[in-house]
């Protein structure tokens, strides 16, 4: 036996040997294993070693789309398709594997098999690699482009440094027939990839860093293109944008106003700036910015609503209309956009436009009571409460466990005078929202008006300690104790509620009265001079 | 009979219901065939669509009611452009169901734009005097005592200037036996150069728009200085209309019982002035603290009709006012002291008169069972809304019967008014014109034929109609209170000239006896003295000189 029979037996040990290491390996040893080697991008390597895992554990769902992430990398579909739809079927939703099958579909050409697989993990909010930007792109190889949008514009908000991505965008505008939005997208995408690449670098790198929970090194990072002695006013935008998809709102306030003081002609840093302020519940001061925004592209869209927006929020709404007109021209049958313009008609005292806009097709088949409910208020308001009581109807109709539907019929009925019918209305709403201020109100109203003063008088109280009913409730009871003689319980009524509402007529009037019945006339006269001298302010 | 005594249940369930009282328009057969005109069959101005009022007065002293009837006029008249062919009429009663029109004769043509009339016997004289309230100068006319009426409008002082006059009423506000009267200013027109303003009427243009966006026009009260003049005492009265609203209707009542007539003014989409009478010739405004001003809901109303009687029988005057349309009319109870309670709603007149637009209204016995039923003449100002709105233009008039419990009940359709053509309707005003002791109405329509409802039933309640006339007092007797104590029901009414819209009804207070056949009778005059009669019959009228 010399060396030979050495090596043989230290050969024959070995093959020995790597058997028994791999029967000895757990499933979460061969990941391991495995996992070192997708590091290294030596995915043939990495491939048996899944599959033995994959022996151990055939329901190992990492282990399966591991296998089918690697089979992907070497562009083996079909096995990699398996794999990924085992592991889906055994953990849905299984987005990380979902979103690999969409980027199969796409290899294979099949841009609505990819959008299936996809729209799920867009719609699921959590960022999974570039989901936004393939989805765009399944939609526009779909010819969807109408839908690539939205996605497409995730995708920028998360990677503001891709100037490739405005490119996408210029394009789907252009296919629009939005030329003035595709030349500023143009624009952005050639200015992003003139930026420097260390820009570039510092952008990913406080995206990753802000990603990973670490916000603090994440601004650090970004504070890099901040100091510089000119920063690119494009990078400060892709900065602001990359703050403010991560919830980091004054800082990313910060980058835009510094973009939109070196480049003033720049839509990007104006509209983000806009939207900085909204987001930080700023929406007055928000206001010349998203201004500015829609001077320089007046073809924006989302300047506009978002325009309309803080005008409506802050209630300038003579400064909301024009926007949202544009907004609407532009892409009609938004419902959000049309609520919003009625919202303003109606505010500034034009109902019949308000009415027009709430009778168009996207608020009839709104899945929200709000616009028909606001259709109530304009009818009302251009004095058509026939009309307006079939609104309310027809909202009580489609929404019927719609609190706010059942209280429209009944507020409606009231104002209509026809109370006894109200009363059901507003018992129901009370069911549905016990101590409801506005149906406690209605429902004393009613019995009031039935004479039934001592029921009134139970339902005023709750109506007194809101707010948006105090004063009415206040009125009504003080002429339900009236009524019953309580006079004094009426004046201690009166008489604080006209400290919190002093230039409030209502009260004043019911105050005269019982002044004047108490005995007191020159009470009572001070009392109506000051009811005239607020009728005729409010005049 | 025990057949029949089996029979009788059957015949109680199957006995026919009694026979149902009704009004019938005889109007054509009256002989009230005269058009009432207000403006043209186009409405472009305000001035167009406000009607005009009707009066009952006994001009020939033979105690059957004649009737003056106010008539509009048309722009072009008014402007002189074309020849006025419109005049108001005075029409006899004939004492046979039938009316001729002596209007030229009498000399009581009118002149310009009427709008509304009062009867009253002003100068004391024992003959009913007329006022017609005109767009333009008022014109009174002193009743001759021979059939004949002269104009002393000049020498009373009393036209006003060029103001657009409303419903007037005389009233004895200083008890010193001469009636004064007080004419409420409505709006200030520019017929010479109208404005054609179009406005919005719920989402449909309109032309006539108005009150609001005109200046309001002065209200006055003129005090009667016994020799055939007047004096303007409407500052130094302190019912000066500084704020300028739209007056419509002027109504004299003791409302709170203090012997001394108060004064409400339903203006027209402004607060209500209840001016209360001191007794030392002044007045204090406190509509809103007498809780008249404004509606239940703390809102200005379109006061246009005024009624005023005891519903309830607690011997205090309430107020019923007419309304505008989607508005519902109010009913103030009056609670004593000068204090009033919307009290619409609970009584059922609240939502039944929400879909018209009423103008002239009276408290009146219809069915004499001593309880005071409701009526409104509807009608409304904008043709416009035909076919496009659920209002409409021509309205039918509505009759509310006091149930007795503080509740009425609409019986328009049994009485017959649903019958009727619909109209739209202004003035109106009640009187017993042919004297067989129910009481009659008659109506002023717009653009049309007025309506006489002659009240019929076959068999009648018990009734008893009061005719006061004053020694001490105002001849008329106006401002006296008389209370009819029959059984047990108790009734008040006072003497009244100048109510409902632009009109004044019956001189003589009529009352419903039931099924009582005698009555105690107090009158309280407008001194405060009393004057008592007992056991006085039913179904007669009763003349009470004051004593």
């Amino acid at each position: 036996m010399g060396p030979a029979i050495g090596m043989l037996s230290i050969r024959a040990s070995c093959a020995f040997w790597v058997p028994l290491v791999l029967l000895a390996a757990t499933t979460q040893e061969l990941l391991h294993q495995a996992e070192a080697y997708v590091e290294r991008e030596q995915f043939s390597l990495a491939e048996p070693v899944l599959k033995n895992a994959l022996r151990l554990e055939p329901s190992n769902v990492q282990a399966l789309h591991r296998l089918g992430y690697v089979q992907y990398r070497q562009r083996n579909l079909a096995e990699a398709k398996k794999n990924f739809s085992s592991a889906l079927n055994l953990a849905p939703p299984a987005y990380h594997s979902r979103y690999f099958l969409g980027r199969i579909a796409m290899l294979e050409n099949d841009p609505a098999e990819a959008i299936s697989w996809l729209q799920p993990v867009f719609d699921s909010r959590q960022q999974i690699f570039d989901t936004a930007s393939q989805l765009a792109a399944a939609y526009a190889a779909a010819g969807q482009t109408e839908k690539a949008l939205g996605p497409l514009q995730i995708a920028i908000a998360e990677a503001p440094w891709d100037g490739a991505l405005y490119y996408r965008l210029g394009q789907i505008y252009l296919r629009k027939g939005q030329r003035e939005i595709a030349q500023e997208a143009f624009d952005n995408s050639r200015r992003l990839k003139n930026a420097t690449r260390e820009d570039v670098e510092i952008l990913m790198q406080t995206s990753r860093l802000i990603g990973e929970g670490k916000k603090a090194e994440g601004v650090q990072a970004g504070a890099q293109i901040i100091n510089r002695s000119s920063p690119d006013p494009n990078s400060l935008v892709a900065l602001g944008v990359v703050y403010g998809t991560n919830n980091l709102q004054r800082e990313a306030l910060d980058a835009f106003e510094r973009a939109a003081a070196l480049d003033a002609s720049l839509f990007q840093a104006h509209y983000n700036r806009g939207l900085a302020l909204l987001k930080l519940n700023r929406t007055a001061e928000a206001l010349p910015s998203l201004a500015r925004a829609v001077e320089l592209l007046p073809q924006s869209v989302e300047a506009n609503v978002t325009y309309g927006l803080a005008g409506v929020m802050s209630q300038r709404y003579t400064e909301a209309v024009a926007p949202l007109e544009q907004a609407r021209k532009l892409n009609s049958s938004n419902a959000r956009v049309d609520a919003l313009l009625a919202t303003a008609y109606l505010r500034i005292g034009q109902p019949a436009k308000a009415v027009s806009v709430l009778q168009t097709d996207s608020l009839r088949s709104s899945v929200d009571p709000a616009p028909t409910l606001l259709l109530v208020e304009a009818l009302n308001a251009t004095n058509s409460p026939e009309k307006a009581l079939s609104a309310a109807v027809d909202a009580r109709t489609r929404f019927p466990q719609s609190p706010q539907a059942q209280l429209a019929v009944a507020q409606q009925l009231a104002r209509m005078g026809r109370y006894q019918e109200a009363k059901p209305s507003f018992e129901e709403v009370l069911r549905l929202i016990p101590g409801n201020p506005e149906a406690e109100l209605g429902l004393a109203d009613t019995y009031q008006k039935a004479g039934d003063h001592p029921a009134a008088l139970t339902h005023y109280p709750p109506a007194i300690e809101n707010p948006r009913t105090s004063v009415a409730a206040r009125a009504g009871m003080a002429r339900s104790l009236i009524a019953l003689r309580r006079l004094e319980e009426s004046r201690k009524l009166l008489e604080d509620g006209i400290s919190l509402y002093p230039a409030d007529p209502a009260l004043r009037v019911e105050l005269s009265r019982v002044y004047a019945r108490l005995g007191k006339p020159d009470l009572a006269a001070e009392q109506t001079r000051m009811v005239e001298k607020l009728r005729s302010e409010q005049n | 009979m025990q057949r029949l005594c089996g029979l009788l249940p059957l015949m109680l369930v199957f006995a026919p219901a009694p026979p149902q009282r009704t009004f019938v328009d005889v109007a054509m057969q009256a002989g009230l065939k005269d058009t009432i005109v207000s403006g043209g069959p186009v409405k472009k101005y305000v001035l167009e669509v406000n009607g005009s009022g009707a009066c009952w007065l006994d001009y020939n002293g033979d105690s059957w009611q004649d009737l003056y009837l106010v008539n509009g006029s048309t722009l072009t008249q008014i402007q002189k452009r074309s020849r006025s062919t419109t005049t108001n009429h005075l029409y006899r009663n004939n004492k046979d169901g039938t009316f001729t029109d002596v209007t030229q004769s009498a000399g009581v043509p009118g002149g310009g734009w009427g709008f509304g009339c009062v009867a009253a016997d002003y100068d004391n004289d024992g003959h009913t005097d007329l006022l017609v309230t005109n767009f333009g100068p008022n014109i009174l006319y002193r009743n001759i005592g021979d059939g004949t009426f002269r104009d002393v409008t000049r020498q009373a002082g009393i036209a006003g200037g060029d103001w657009w006059h409303a419903g007037a009423a005389f009233g004895d506000y200083d008890r010193d036996g001469r009636l004064d009267v007080f004419i409420p200013g409505y709006l200030d027109f520019n017929a010479a150069n109208p404005e054609l303003k179009t406005c919005e009427y719920r989402g449909i243009k309109v032309n006539a728009c108005g009150p609001m966006g005109y200046k309001g026009a002065p209200d006055a009260l003129y005090r009667n200085n016994g020799n055939g003049t007047f004096t303007d005492v409407t500052e130094k009265a302190g019912v000066a209309d500084k704020r300028l609203y739209f007056g419509f209707q002027a109504i004299f009542d003791d409302f709170d019982n203090d012997g001394h007539p108060d004064l409400f003014v339903g203006n027209d989409s402004n607060p209500n002035y209840f001016y209360k009478n001191k007794g030392d010739g002044t007045f204090r405004e406190t509509g809103i603290a007498s809780g008249i001003a404004l509606s239940a809901d703390g809102k200005e109303m379109s006061s246009m009709g005024i009624a005023v009687g005891d519903y309830d029988h607690d011997g205090l005057q309430d107020i019923f006012i007419t309304t505008f349309a989607n508005d519902n009319y109010v009913l103030f109870h009056n609670d004593g002291e000068g204090f009033f309670s919307d009290v619409s709603y609970p009584t059922g007149v609240g939502e039944a008169t929400i879909p018209y637009l009423g103008w002239g209204t009276f408290f009146f016995d219809y069915d004499n069972d001593g309880r005071l039923d409701l009526f409104c003449a509807n009608g409304h100002v904008y043709p416009e809304v035909d076919g496009v709105l659920q209002e409409r233009y021509r309205q039918p008039l509505q009759l509310f019967q006091n149930l007795g419990n503080s509740k009425f009940k609409d019986v328009s359709e049994d009485v017959g008014f649903r019958r009727l053509p619909p109209q739209s309707a202004r003035g109106a005003s009640f009187a017993d014109y042919d004297n067989d002791g129910d009481v009659d109405v008659v109506v002023s329509v717009m653009d049309g034929k007025p309506l006489l409802l002659e009240n019929r039933a076959p068999a009648q309640a018990n009734w008893l109609r009061v005719r006061l006339v004053g020694t001490k007092s105002n001849r008329m007797a106006v401002g006296a209170r008389v209370k009819v104590k029959a059984g047990t029901l108790t009734r008040y009414a006072t003497m009244r000239a100048g109510e409902s819209y632009l009109s004044s009804n019956d001189p003589r207070l009529h009352f419903g006896l039931g099924s009582e056949t005698t009555a105690d009778i107090e009158v309280t005059w407008p001194d405060g003295h009393t004057q008592l009669l007992s056991g006085v019959k039913s179904n007669t009228e009763i003349k009470i000189p004051e004593k």
